[in-house]
């Protein structure tokens, strides 16, 4: 039994094509031709050495800065080969790197510097330390100075509530780091957490076991 | 015991010793504290040294390990001064689980069916006692309404 002429015609063709060659794209086809003579117009795909060649030409001639690359091409080496015109050096990448990441970071500053939050209570603390202590010696010397008895009044009150001053000197006195606060999820608890709350009248820290004992 | 530590007894009168088996009785038992010290003109360098007359049981044994100048130390020195030990007998007994637990159970207190009115309202005391006494007289008093039954309830609005 004779094989249809079509398959005579495949078999013909594969036995001229080359290793690595598809059947259904045959070499010899021209552009706008018909597949086989059987009247649907066919377009044969460009090479792939075309297409590579067309990606290349896709990507933007500054935009192959930001791409990663393969440690051996970081010498630039690979790209003197390809490209000796535009030479890529490490040089090129730290300097693109820096841009963005300064680009990067005036974003994020101007945004914390809009925000109502950034503004208040960074600003602030930055200046905190200086603030109060100069606010502290002034409150010092306003002290030296007076010698009226409401201020005397005011400073042997016995209230449960400390000043700064007075905390400060229990824990430089006790030598160790300011006393964290307990945190409780119910605010009403908060006052009955608070150390500070369960200060003694006289806060002599001067004491020691032998007069407990 | 010494002498300051006799008169501070004597002004802690039938308060018990804190053991740390019921650990929000340290509100109470703090405010006892301090109060017999203010009445005994104590400072707090004493009243330091002092803490351990009134602990009992596992809360003496962990207060007075890391006192000042004891040999044994396995936490961290956190009694160096009287403000710190006060922050550690907080930190360590008043839990901020058991304090809602505590407070839960002040807002769902009722009256029994044979427990009286009196009796409610020093359980309610209690209860409020181990929430560190931070209720209002007027909120112990809406409690106290709240927990009774209706018929009682009645009565007591009119």
């Amino acid at each position: 039994m004779a094989s249809p002429p079509t398959l005579l015609k495949l078999d013909a063709t594969t036995s001229d094509m080359r290793a690595g060659t598809s059947a259904l794209t045959p070499a010899g086809a021209a552009p706008g031709g018909s597949a086989n003579g059987s009247g649907i117009p066919f377009t044969p795909p460009p090479p792939l050495a075309d297409l590579v060649d067309e990606n290349a030409l896709r990507v933007p001639p500054g935009a192959a800065t930001f791409l990663p690359r393969r440690h051996s091409d970081r010498t630039g080496l690979a790209d003197r080969e390809h490209d000796p015109v535009t030479p890529l050096a490490m040089a090129d990448l730290d300097t693109a790197l820096s841009t963005f990441r300064e680009l990067l970071l005036a974003d994020v500053s101007r945004v914390i510097a809009a925000s109502p939050a950034g503004s208040a209570q960074d600003s602030p603390r930055r200046e905190s330390h200086v603030a109060t202590r100069k606010s502290r010696s002034k409150e010092k010397t306003r002290r030296h100075r007076s010698l009226s008895p409401s201020s005397s009044s005011t400073s042997s009150s016995s209230s449960p509530t400390t000043t700064d001053d007075e905390d400060d000197r229990v824990h430089t006195k006790a030598g160790s780091c300011k006393l964290g606060f307990l945190q409780c999820p119910d605010d009403r608890f908060a006052g009955v957490l608070d150390y500070r709350s369960y200060r003694l009248r006289n806060r002599h820290s001067t004491y020691g076991a032998s007069q407990a004992r | 015991m010494g002498r300051t530590a006799k008169n501070m007894k004597f002004s802690f009168g039938g308060t018990p010793l804190f053991n740390g088996k019921e650990p929000l009785k340290v509100f109470s038992w703090l405010r006892k504290f301090v109060k017999a010290c203010d009445d005994n003109d104590v400072s707090e360098g004493m009243g330091l040294y002092l803490f351990p007359n009134f602990l009992v049981g596992d809360a003496e044994a962990r207060f007075t390990r890391n006192l000042p100048g004891s040999d044994i130390g396995d936490e961290q020195r956190a009694r160096g001064s009287f403000p710190e030990a006060v922050n550690w007998l907080l930190s360590t007994y008043a839990e901020p689980h058991a304090l809602g637990l505590a407070q839960d159970r002040f807002s769902r207190a009722t009256l029994v069916y044979n427990d009286g009115v009196d009796a409610f309202a020093t359980r309610l005391r209690s209860l409020a006692e181990l929430c560190g006494n931070i209720h209002f007289e007027g909120t112990m008093k809406q409690q106290l309404i709240q927990g009774l039954p209706e018929y009682l309830r009645t009565d007591a609005f009119v």
